[in-house]
């Protein structure tokens, strides 16, 4: 049992969940403003084109009307805006998500599914229940951040992992040896696209490489340092890949993937910078000459001789006090 | 998961940032044998329903449906089919229902997976008329709707077009809806 807490369950930096946050939510305004921006124009089709899905069924949630989907578009919005600040992190993530599962099942609600967003929507319902994160709490471990991340990389990895067995379930086991992709390129070319179908075996090729990565790609679970930044690497290329030849791009299940990086060392890393300890220094300069003329107050206590540094602001400022 | 390796509490230090003094570490960070519990039932049964979307289950079980997308095997020797649209218009002209969200309204695929019942009941085309005059009022009307089917050869390259199904649109300029049921009663 400890074995299986510690690997779903760790203790991470809430600076994470943060991060995340401050990643994910502003996504969530381009998801609907700029890649799944069909329930707009599904507001405008005709009832008997509506196909439903379970989850709407049971959640009750009704053909999407002209008003209703712009009303829902508002509420989305506004919850991600104040979700992406961090503040309200429960009561607006959670608004967020369930706008988003009515949003993105309505996309879906016409006979045409993707499954790019399952880790994204997976990611929208577990971040809130993190609580309040800050940046700054680097040094801050949390259990329920922890288990917040896992679920958003194991979404990510249920995506890949799956959409192998669905290629066995479906395709069948020749399914790297066919013309799924020649297929796809047909119909959907783009850059280079059409030179890439036109040689059969370097087709048969990316789908072997392709179906097996998607096999091993639960090792991202266990791996660490630069074998993960590789297997990282790895799919974001794929994923360039299939948007210089497809126009596919998965952004929704390559944003989850910034889970599995250390993001909690970016603010350490912003604010050890070179530039921006130099940009500090001369802040701190200003200051301290600017207290030094205001009246009352008094010269900071200078070094002892020979010391040879001067002192740093704050302890001109605890002085002046 | 890199930076996921990190001190347990209780084991060297502290959840929290260690503080001076010899009080004990604050373990707000920890979870409480509950807050586990829930937690890890919650990942099997996610993990647990996502799998068997895949191994079982079908697109309406989304957001835990099969991962499917470009799962189907296509033959070397095969075909492939592409859907097209065209419309007459009441100006006598043939032009291709242009299939998109940004246009009608709705998306190529979209129509794919509904060709079945379209063939079946080509009174779902009176619908496309009805979008068409809501979403592009200014474009001239359609008359008569056809579903087509583009088969092309892969080995040859060779392409044939046949008719799917046809519909005359009842009162092209303001056309009404089917009035067929959607949702889960149309299934």
């Amino acid at each position: 049992m400890n074995a299986l807490e510690r690997f779903l369950v760790p203790a991470v930096p809430l600076a994470r969940v943060a991060w995340l946050r401050h990643v994910i939510y502003p996504f969530v305004l381009l998801d609907v403003l700029w890649i799944v921006t069909d329930p707009i124009p599904h507001g405008d089709v005709p009832p008997s084109l509506y196909r439903g899905l379970v989850v709407r069924d049971a959640l009750h949630l009704p053909a999407p009307s002209h008003t209703y989907v712009h009303v829902l578009l508002g509420v989305i919005v506004l919850s991600a805006l104040v979700a992406a600040t961090g503040r309200l992190p429960r009561i607006a993530g959670w608004v967020c998500a369930v706008g988003m599962l009515d949003w993105v099942s309505n996309a879906f609600a016409y006979s045409k599914v993707d499954h790019d967003h399952f880790a994204l929507v997976l990611a929208l319902f577990v971040l809130p229940t993190a609580g309040r994160a800050r940046v700054a709490d680097v040094d801050v471990r949390s259990q329920a951040a922890g288990w917040a991340v896992r679920m958003v990389q194991v979404g990510a990895v249920c995506i890949y992992w799956l959409s192998a067995s669905a290629k066995m379930r479906f395709g069948g086991w020749g399914w790297a040896n066919g013309a799924t992709l020649i297929w796809a390129l047909t119909r959907r070319p783009n850059g280079i696209g059409p030179w890439v179908g036109s040689h059969p075996a370097l087709t048969h090729a990316l789908q072997w490489v392709v179906l097996v990565a998607e096999f091993c790609s639960p090792v991202l679970l266990w791996l660490r340092g630069r074998a993960l930044y590789a297997g990282l690497a790895f799919w974001a290329g794929f994923h360039l890949s299939t948007y210089l030849m497809l126009k596919i791009h998965f952004l929704p299940l390559v944003v989850c993937l910034l889970s599995f990086l250390p993001l909690e060392r970016l603010g350490p890393w912003w604010s050890t910078r070179p530039w921006e300890r130099l940009r500090s220094r001369n802040r701190s300069r200003g200051r301290s000459r600017l207290l030094s003329r205001l009246p009352g107050r008094r010269r900071a206590t200078p070094p002892p001789a020979g010391s040879g540094r001067p002192p740093a602001a704050s302890e001109e400022l605890s002085s002046a006090r | 998961m890199t930076a996921m390796r990190g001190r347990r509490a209780g084991s060297s230090g502290t959840l929290a940032p260690a503080s001076s003094g010899a009080l004990p570490q604050p373990r707000s960070g920890e979870l409480g044998s509950y807050s586990v519990l829930w937690r890890l039932a919650t990942t099997a049964a996610v993990v647990t329903t996502v799998c068997l979307g895949t191994w079982v289950g079908n697109d309406q079980w989304w957001p835990f449906g099969p991962m499917s997308q470009y799962a189907f095997s296509v033959r070397n020797d095969g075909v492939i089919n592409s859907l097209t649209m065209d419309a007459l218009t009441v100006d006598g002209e043939v032009v291709r229902v242009p299939l998109s969200k940004e246009m009608i309204g709705i998306e190529r695929s979209e129509i794919e997976g509904q060709a079945p019942r379209i063939i079946a009941d080509p009174a779902l085309l009176q619908d496309i008329a009805v979008l068409h005059r809501r979403r592009l009022p200014l474009e001239a009307a359609y008359r008569t709707i056809w579903l087509r089917n583009t088969s092309t050869n892969i080995p040859t390259g060779n392409a044939t077009t046949s008719t799917l199904a046809t519909w005359q649109v009842r009162d092209p300029l303001d056309p009404r809806p089917s009035g067929i049921p959607g949702g889960e009663d149309g299934r």
